[in-house]
């Protein structure tokens, strides 16, 4: 039932980027610039202003900011999916799932863009292309999956509790700091370093740099150990979306 | 369709963890049959426009039965979804996918949709350039042309500048003499009389009377006293 309404979730997308693009003058250019622009700010910072100029640095960082901001910038948009189409749910029948997926997709294709720039950039800084590009589709494939499932449990769950959005907000930002983006965790004092490889942000974050840089592969076991988190995560969020699929139109009638 | 005994009931928040409720409907009975144009007449806040979200299964019923054989049910919603940033075409198809037909269904349909809207020549520009008549023409005749097995309709016949008006009410009305299910809700009298099949009253949240459109609208007119002249809207 739910699969006849994936090419919706699709189109709905496709319409939201096109109304999106249509609002500014350089439009789709956006998406690009975008990226360039938020890397360059975390550039002049740390690697500018900060002096941390370990080998490869700048390298470093922009994997991770482009990694970690196609999560955040996902779950953050979930959040409020639901709120969203409120008026829209109340005229016709939607199975929920639909909002957050769609916003999914968005953001996944704005995370194209902005992975598309960074290849670019590691080609101009001179990397090679290793034959350990292969496992990059696996990877993608896993953060998608990680994206989605937290993105439908999210989405599922905000509208119950409106102020859970402080709360997000807030976890997203310390999982920002703690999943590795602009220091590696083996920086981090050894007895902490397994705690923070419970994050599976950080573990994909890890192992994008790997291929990417170091021309090594990922390592399959937390790899697949994220994937398999990410389904269980993604099951609980289809499960309260059905669950309450019928109860989603009349919640904000408080 | 058959419904017995339907309640629904809305929680209201008072303060930081106390709820109140209050059912928006109570006890509904009646069967829709196959092919009839039923209406259903009721003051405001009788739980007309919940009744039609119950139909429609946007939301479930806390107590009492539905059952329906239809396969699509929905509300005759104008405009579903209008994105104005974006062309009349896509929000044509998007908004005929909202109410569950496919992409290339829509695809199919987007030239009779066109017609009808007489909107040809501003068809592939954004609808925030339409005036607020064209988008009105636009969302008709995407409602009309997406045509569940089951119509519901809340008040609007019509729409659109005094021309469009006429000729969507037209469509309207043809459809409903015709052997279509639909449920109308409607506060005009004569809408009721002159397109229903059968006439159901609704009266706080419970059917009151279930009959001929003459007799029920007669036998609601009659528990008004002091009523002005009917409402025509």
């Amino acid at each position: 039932m739910a699969v006849r309404y994936l090419p919706l979730a699709f189109y709905k997308a496709y319409a939201d980027l096109r109304a999106e693009a249509a609002r500014t003058y350089i439009s789709f250019l956006w998406w690009m610039l975008d990226p360039i622009l938020h890397m360059l700010v975390f550039y002049v910072v740390f690697a500018v202003l900060l002096q941390r100029r370990t080998e490869d640095y700048t390298v470093f960082l922009l994997v991770g900011l482009v990694t970690w901001k196609w999560f955040q910038g996902a779950i953050m948009h979930a959040s409020g999916a639901i709120g969203s189409a409120q008026g829209l749910m109340r005229q016709v029948y939607l199975p929920k799932m639909v909002f957050p997926l769609s916003i999914v997709i968005t953001d996944t294709a704005k995370f194209g863009f902005a992975f598309a720039m960074l290849l670019v950039f590691l080609w101009l800084y001179g990397l090679p292309l290793s034959i350990t590009y292969w496992a990059l589709p696996v990877l993608l494939v896993i953060e998608l999956l990680l994206v989605s499932a937290c993105a439908l449990l999210v989405g599922a769950i905000v509208p119950f509790l409106p102020d859970l959005r402080f709360v997000i907000d807030n976890f997203l930002t310390l999982m920002f700091f703690v999943s590795g983006v602009f220091f590696g965790i083996d920086q981090v004092p050894e007895h902490l370093r397994k705690f923070l490889y419970l994050n599976p942000m950080a573990v994909i974050i890890d192992n994008m740099r790997r291929v990417l840089m170091h021309g090594e592969w990922p390592q399959w076991s937390s790899v697949t150990a994220v994937g398999l988190m990410s389904l269980a995560i993604g099951a609980l969020g289809l499960y309260v979306l059905r669950r309450y699929d019928r109860i989603y139109p009349r919640l904000m009638l408080h | 369709m058959t419904l017995s005994h339907v309640g629904v009931r809305f929680a209201q928040r008072k303060g930081l963890f106390g709820r109140e409720h209050c059912w928006a409907l109570r006890d509904v009975c009646f069967d829709l049959h196959q092919g009839e144009t039923l209406g259903v007449i009721g003051r405001n806040g009788a739980g007309k426009s919940t009744l039609l979200q119950v139909l429609a299964g946007i939301i479930g019923a806390d107590r009492g039965e539905l059952r329906s054989r239809a396969r699509s049910v929905s509300m005759l919603s104008l405009q579903l979804g209008f994105i104005p940033y974006l062309s009349g075409r896509d929000n044509a198809i998007l908004s005929g996918m909202l109410f569950g037909r496919s992409r290339r269904d829509m695809l199919g349909r987007i030239d009779q949709i066109i017609d009808f809207s007489g909107l040809r020549d501003s068809v592939d520009h954004p609808i925030k350039t339409y005036s607020a008549g064209m988008r009105a023409r636009l969302g008709f005749a995407v409602a009309f042309e997406v045509d569940p097995d089951v119509l519901l309709i809340d008040e609007v016949l019509g729409v659109g500048d005094t021309e469009f008006r006429a000729k969507s009410a037209a469509a309207m009305r043809e459809r409903c003499r015709s052997d279509k299910t639909i449920v109308l809700v409607s506060h005009s009298d004569t809408t009721i009389t002159e397109l229903c099949d059968r006439a159901v009253w609704i009266e706080a949240g419970e059917t009151r009377m279930e009959g001929s459109p003459k007799e029920v609208v007669d036998a609601y007119q009659s528990a008004r006293p002091g009523k002005l002249s009917p409402g025509v809207r």
